[in-house]
């Protein structure tokens, strides 16, 4: 298994790099368990950090019930940001993007350790240095989007590469559940939400990848940003979109996809 | 063909509460204005049993509705006094599918009328903003119709509420403004103002447009329901609805049969 493993990531890596598909992980693995995937994820966490790249964080997906009920899960999942997929908003963003999609996030950037388990959301708001408007592209390595829990997982979560707002707000200044995020792609409304659509509370989530990590041996890290999860349905982009999330009193982020 | 016989049968259904099969599929050539004439005739059928106009709602009023019904504008129906409930309590009595969606609601204080309407003439007009449920009822087997059945219907029109505080429309920036929906604690649906139109107050601009064509207007002390800010959800005996505006207040609706 251990060998299959790293075929499957290794596959998964170069898929990354070429810009090219692959077809479903769970074609020829049905069973892949959730341990496996993320067995897999950690091979090309390491080999990136061993390239020289930097862990800055962490991305929750899977956060909202209609994603859960459709890949058949209970549970939110996680994926590991590094400092190459880190944009500032009002930059062209160039990363290497295969089939691209848009989220609306709300961004815990983080002034303590957040060690599980019992993490809870008060525990979360303590530990959370500001909140800033996150716009996450997430991207699959997988044919069509065709994914089951154990690809998406495997795949670092689908992760592309995230644009985060400029101005941070206290998590006290605003409410984080019910404040309005509005999202545009070239001038037109395509998605709104509340970040109420992440678990009820996006601390939440954040409480609950804490607890999770804990289970796996490892801690949410002070300075690290955590994505929490999508307050919309996900919306395919093409290079030359200009894509803006208005997300009222806790700022905005806007940005024009570039081809790499 | 007769419209008045249509209005009737969709009168004879909405008292009722009875599913009825499209009448487009019974009746060919039905134009969207036929449709509004077949609406008139069916509220000048409450009207003449005591009720009273009291507003207008718009309806497709996001894209991915207007693209579920394969149109590129709003539709508009008639709000009627005995629509309006007064505690925010809904009886399933007298509805056959009920759904409810948020709503942004405006309350006139000055007439508002003419197809050069434009947003600032609405502000100018506008008494208060309200935060509001509607419930939407098709009269039409399993909520499936086309954009003439549903005009006929009065926009699908059932019952709505309106929260009891109001607010300047100037304290909010209503596109903007995040909207929550729970069922019995778990959230079901969010939202902000944007999904109307982009904003709210550009529905009402196109309420009055649609208006000045059939030498209709807003009048003043009418209520107008801005569209859906969120998918509508089904609703069922027991559900304990609860709709959070951002910073303008909290609506708890209860379900009882």
């Amino acid at each position: 298994m251990e060998q299959r493993m790293a075929e499957i990531a290794e596959r998964l890596y170069r898929a990354e790099q070429e810009r090219t598909v692959i077809a479903p992980i769970t074609e020829d693995l049905p069973e892949m368990s959730m341990e496996t995937a993320y067995g897999i994820q950690m091979l090309n966490v390491e080999k990136k950090v061993g390239g020289g790249d930097r862990i800055v964080g962490h991305k929750i997906g899977l956060t909202s019930k209609p994603m859960q009920r459709q890949l058949g899960v209970g549970e939110p999942d996680f994926g590991h940001l590094f400092s190459s997929m880190r944009y500032t908003s009002g930059h062209p963003v160039d990363h290497p993007l295969i089939q691209p999609k848009v989220e609306p996030e709300l961004a815990f950037l983080l002034k303590e350790d957040l060690p599980g388990p019992g993490v809870d959301v008060q525990d979360v708001l303590r530990a959370t240095s500001h909140v800033v408007p996150a716009i996450e592209v997430i991207d699959s390595r997988i044919a069509d989007w065709k994914i089951r829990l154990a690809d998406t997982i495997a795949d670092n979560a689908s992760s592309g590469c995230f644009v985060l707002g400029e101005v941070g707000t206290d998590v006290h200044a605003a409410n984080l559940t019910t404040t309005g995020a509005v999202l545009m792609v070239n001038g037109e409304v395509v998605q709104t939400g509340a970040a109420a659509a992440v678990m009820g509370h996006p601390a939440a989530a954040v409480a609950w990848l804490a607890n999770k990590l804990s289970s796996l041996g490892t801690t949410l890290k002070a300075g690290h940003v955590v994505l929490s999860g999508a307050v919309t349905a996900a919306v395919p982009v093409r290079p030359g979109d200009h894509i803006l999330l208005n997300f009222g009193k806790l700022g905005r982020v806007e940005f024009t996809l570039r081809s790499p | 063909m007769s419209l008045d016989a249509i209005a009737e049968e969709i009168h004879r259904h909405q008292v009722n509460a009875q599913a009825l099969e499209k009448i487009t599929e019974r009746y060919e050539g039905l134009t969207v204005a036929d449709a509004y004439a077949i609406q008139q005739r069916l509220i000048h059928r409450y009207l003449a049993a005591g009720d009273a106009l009291i507003g207008w709602k718009m309806g497709l009023t996001s894209k991915a509705k207007q693209q579920s019904v394969g149109v590129e504008e709003a539709i508009y129906g008639h709000l009627l006094k005995s629509m309006e409930l007064s505690s925010p309590e809904l009886s399933l009595s007298g509805l056959i599918h009920p759904r409810i969606e948020p709503e942004i609601a405006f309350v006139f204080k000055r007439r508002l009328a003419g197809e050069d309407v434009t947003a600032r003439d609405v502000w100018l007009a506008t008494e208060c903003v309200v935060p509001a449920v509607e419930v939407i009822d098709s009269r039409y087997r399993n909520f499936s119709f086309t954009l003439v059945d549903v005009i006929a219907d009065n926009a699908s029109s059932a019952k709505f509420y309106l929260f009891p505080q109001a607010y300047s429309p100037y304290q909010f920036a209503l596109n903007q403004v995040g909207v929550v929906m729970t069922r019995n604690g778990a959230v079901e649906q969010t939202g902000a103002g944007a999904a109307v139109l982009g904003h709210p107050v550009l529905s009402v601009v196109e309420q009055v447009r649609m208006l000045s064509r059939i030498g209709r207007a807003i009048e003043p002390g009418m209520v107008v329901l801005t569209g859906g800010i969120t998918e509508a959800i089904h609703v069922h005996d027991g559900d304990d609805i609860s709709v959070a505006f951002d910073g303008m207040g909290e609506i708890h609706l209860m379900i009882h049969a």
